[in-house]
């Protein structure tokens, strides 16, 4: 219809006019041609790259964008063979084939403890006024005292009662930490955790009015909400990886919303002036590991954010001194509890090295998972080079995940320097490891992880001639 | 970062992340990213102060904000109200597919860019508590995208309409359902999203509050930015191209004056109290007999101050005039957040001032009295439910009396 319409009429043959129109039309939708052919060209690539990024959906920056897509456009060619020859079947297995990341550490929930409210019956705040006109503007006889309560904690007025009298009451404080933990009335138990944190918040500021604390929680009460929540304590025969499609009843398991407001209050209370009346050294230990654990759980990676958070603010409890040993003892404890597949890679990438606390970390837990992936059969790092470079990477069953592994395992270990008499001999075997793997595996090579590896040893060989060590 | 001597990461490098950030449609990799960008931008600041009381723009820095840069950066003035509108449409419907990925993304986003916005202001605020020099502020680029004249009305007041609207989203008053979160979190745990439907919940959920704080953020930088600019210009510095249109403060009171279904939620939410008790104390100045006051730095007078305020409401004639006028449910509303806010900003001065004088208190107790009599002066005028939160204010107000008694 369009077409006929554009067409000239017969007394419009003549009109100059007409025709330079036209021709611009024609020149348009000659345009617009290639338009589509480059809009389907960018289809397929956007295509192939899905294709690609689901290959490796757990890799994250670790090489230079450059180098990535050169790499891109080979194994995108190579993919697309691959695909076409294989189809879908063998694309199944290929997906089975790559484990990512992923536990589940919550297991049904329990119920919760009960909450007695007679308890805020004496509570002094709640008293009546001896203004009986103010009492029947607020109608206090006709609401029952909790749901008051509720009003004034999520409006912000128990934040401004406590701040304005500088002293908590024990049923008022219990009461809110109640809430917090447990209520699933979102609003409030945000409200509550808003509240406890600027309380607990308040006496790190300076000059601030220290604000009396009738009753406090202790670590154990903060390890009972985490069991409530549903989390398997250290029997790792239980975990189930995400990977294995449990999909369906996602919505039953999982922890519930208020382990977003048991970390907040957690980051909260390890900087709090009353830190250490809640917490003994081998306690924050034992809550580090277990916070530092969580990353592995794909539940909670929408707030790996604040984990981190919790994490920064649990290292600096410590002082120097106790540092030193408790490291070790973290170290130790993430190494035996965490499985040696992508899930220690994962733990290891998210202990964001921003100071030299977690990078300390960092490299301590690096350390002793390689420890515990040779099974102590070897004592010094030289050996587990040396045994690394022995391996053949043409060889048919060579497991190129351990070789990944391996690689961010001994790079993280060599943040730290190793000891003096040693590093030549180090740095000159793991150089000698990188040059093997980035030169012997073939970038045709699709095996999995193979083309990881490659990737990984060459950006850190690439890495160690920049430093001029 | 890792290394002992970690180098700035090339421009190249900070384009990539952030791509990877808007591009990607994992939510590990979205958080990943982000979180990588707010370290390096906390990490690398683009401005800081030099020990001089000078403020140092690295220059060859990345920005992700296009103004002031040469060649780099992908937001500028259009672009972030976009986002805004964004943010905010898919809050108003509340519905799970537009609380999706792309939401969260935004959001974050959102929240990425106002700390970009905020680290390059704040050391230029340092500099001009000490130097005021106006200069530096001038050149910081929330004044640039947003305060400059150059900035279109349109564009500005379609920012403000936007960040007031995602305020007031999130209260918990606005919509019939009284509990809008957890109509949220209902709605998100109903669906199941590919492999991580119960981690988006929990990612969505978390970050609605933190986007509520960077907008009230947001909203305080530009408020800060039209205060020195006021002073700046009664000190002649500020040229007659750079003009002087209506603060943002302005512009929110007429919003919601225009709107007033938004004055309660908006309220609810924003709780910045410096800011807050300004906007109120603005917003009755209309209203009051004496209504002769402007600035803030009139506070010695007497109106213009919470105390002014509560005079008007003294005796049952005055209340009788100020309620016709504004009626009984904002009178109450907005003594109640000015309450609020007021008693916040007492706490801060008490911090500051150390204990020593009794003033302080005193006025405390005044106010407090004040309001009492205030509410009592409304309800024999007429009788009208109070809500939650307004008895919240009388309750507070009769308790720090009767402590102090």
């Amino acid at each position: 219809m369009r077409m006929r319409l554009e067409d000239p009429l017969d007394f419009e043959s003549e009109d100059q006019h007409i025709r330079t129109s036209r021709s611009i039309n024609k020149r348009r939708r000659k345009v617009i041609g290639l338009d589509d052919l480059l809009n389907d060209h960018y289809e397929e690539k956007i295509r192939l790259e899905e294709k690609e990024a689901k290959k490796r959906r757990q890799k994250r920056y670790d090489s230079d964008e450059d180098d990535d897509r050169a790499r891109n456009g080979k194994e995108a060619l190579l993919s697309r063979f691959v695909a076409d020859c294989q189809k879908q079947v063998s694309e199944m297995v290929a997906e089975d084939e790559i484990p990512t990341w992923g536990l589940r550490l919550f297991g049904p929930k329990k119920d919760p403890l009960q909450w007695d409210f007679t308890r805020l019956g004496n509570c002094k705040l709640l008293e009546a006024s001896v203004d009986s006109m103010i009492n029947s503007m607020l109608e206090l006889d006709s609401e029952e005292g909790d749901n008051f309560l509720e009003g004034l904690l999520m409006n912000g007025w128990l934040s401004n009662w406590v701040f304005t009298c500088g002293h908590v009451e024990d049923s008022i404080a219990l009461w809110a930490f109640y809430q917090m933990l447990y209520s699933t009335n979102e609003e409030l138990q945000i409200s509550a955790c808003d509240f406890w944190c600027s309380v607990l918040r308040n006496d790190t500021e300076v000059d601030a009015s220290i604000i009396r604390l009738d009753w406090h929680p202790k670590y154990a009460e903060l390890r009972d909400a985490l069991n409530i929540y549903g989390y398997l304590m250290d029997s790792s025969a239980n975990y189930s990886s995400h990977s294995t499609a449990v999909h369906e009843d996602s919505q039953i398991d999982g922890p519930p919303h208020n382990i977003k407001s048991w970390i907040k209050f957690l980051t909260a209370c390890f900087c709090a002036r009353y830190a250490r009346q809640i917490f003994s050294i081998l306690e924050v230990e034992e809550a580090l590991g277990g916070i530092i654990f969580l990353f592995v759980d794909r539940h909670l990676q929408g707030i790996s954010y604040f984990i981190s958070e919790c994490m920064l603010s649990a290292l600096s409890f410590f002082t120097d001194d106790e540092w030193n040993i408790s490291c070790e003892s973290i170290a130790n404890g993430l190494a035996n509890r965490i499985p040696k597949d992508m899930n220690c890679v994962r733990v290891l990438e998210c202990i964001s090295v921003v100071n030299a606390r977690s990078k300390h970390l960092r490299n301590k837990v690096a350390l002793q998972i390689l420890l515990n992936c040779f099974d102590m059969k070897v004592s010094s790092m030289k050996d587990i080079l040396r045994f690394l470079l022995a391996i053949s990477v043409k060889d048919k069953n060579c497991d190129f995940f351990k070789m990944y592994r391996n690689l961010v395992l001994i790079d993280n270990w060599l943040l730290s320097d190793p000891p003096l008499d040693e590093k030549p001999t180090i740095l000159e075997l793991w150089n000698r490891f990188l040059r093997n793997c980035s030169s012997q595996i073939t970038s045709t090579d699709w095996r999995s992880y193979a083309s990881k590896v490659r990737n990984k040893s060459s950006y850190l060989l690439q890495n160690q001639r920049k430093d001029p060590q | 970062m890792a290394s002992d001597t970690p180098t700035m990461p090339t421009w190249k490098m900070c384009e990539a992340i952030f791509e990877i950030f808007r591009e990607c449609s994992t939510l590990e990799l979205t958080m990943a990213s982000y979180q990588l960008l707010v370290e390096l931008n906390k990490r690398y600041p683009r401005v800081y102060v030099a020990s001089s009381c000078k403020v140092v723009v690295v220059e060859e820095a990345w920005s992700p904000f296009v103004c002031g840069v040469e060649g780099g950066g992908l937001i500028d003035s259009s672009s972030f109200l976009l986002l805004a509108q964004d943010v905010a449409q898919a809050l108003i419907k509340m519905e799970s597919q537009s609380l999706g990925m792309r939401c969260l993304r935004d959001m974050l986003l959102f929240q990425y860019l106002v700390k970009v916005l905020e680290g390059d202001l704040l050391p230029r605020y340092a500099v001009y508590k000490e130097t005021s020099d106006w200069f530096m502020v001038k050149e910081s680029l929330i004044n640039a995208l947003w305060v400059s004249p150059r900035v279109p009305r349109l564009t500005y007041k379609n920012l403000v309409k936007s960040c007031l609207s995602i305020i007031s989203s999130l209260s918990h008053h606005h919509s019939e359902s009284s509990y809008q979160h957890q109509q949220i979190a209902d709605n998100l745990s109903s669906k199941t999203v590919h492999d991580c439907g119960a981690a988006l919940s929990i990612a969505v959920m978390t970050q609605l509050e933190d986007t509520s704080f960077a907008v009230q953020k947001f909203l305080s930088m530009i408020m800060e930015v039209d205060v020195m600019k006021k002073e700046a210009d009664s000190q002649g510095y500020v040229s007659r191209g750079e003009g002087s249109g209506s603060s943002l403060l302005e512009t929110i009171l007429d919003v919601l004056t225009y709107d007033k279904d938004l004055l309660s939620p908006f309220l609810q939410v924003f709780s910045i109290p410096r800011w807050k008790l300004d906007i109120v104390l603005q917003y009755f100045s209309k209203y009051c007999k004496r209504s002769s006051v402007r600035t803030r730095r009139s506070n010695e007078v007497d109106d213009g101050t919470f105390e002014g305020v509560l005079k008007c409401f003294s005796n049952a004639t005055d209340t009788k005039a100020m309620v016709r006028k504004m009626s009984t449910e904002v009178a109450q509303l907005l003594l109640s957040h000015a309450f609020q806010a007021y008693l916040f900003l007492h706490r801060d001065n008490k911090n500051t001032a150390k204990s020593d004088d009794n003033g302080g208190e005193k006025s405390l107790l005044h106010i407090c009295k004040s309001m009492i009599s205030a509410f009592k002066n409304i309800r024999t005028n007429e009788h009208v439910d109070m809500t939650q939160f307004e008895k919240g204010a009388l309750f507070l107000a009769s308790k720090i009396l009767s402590r102090n008694e």
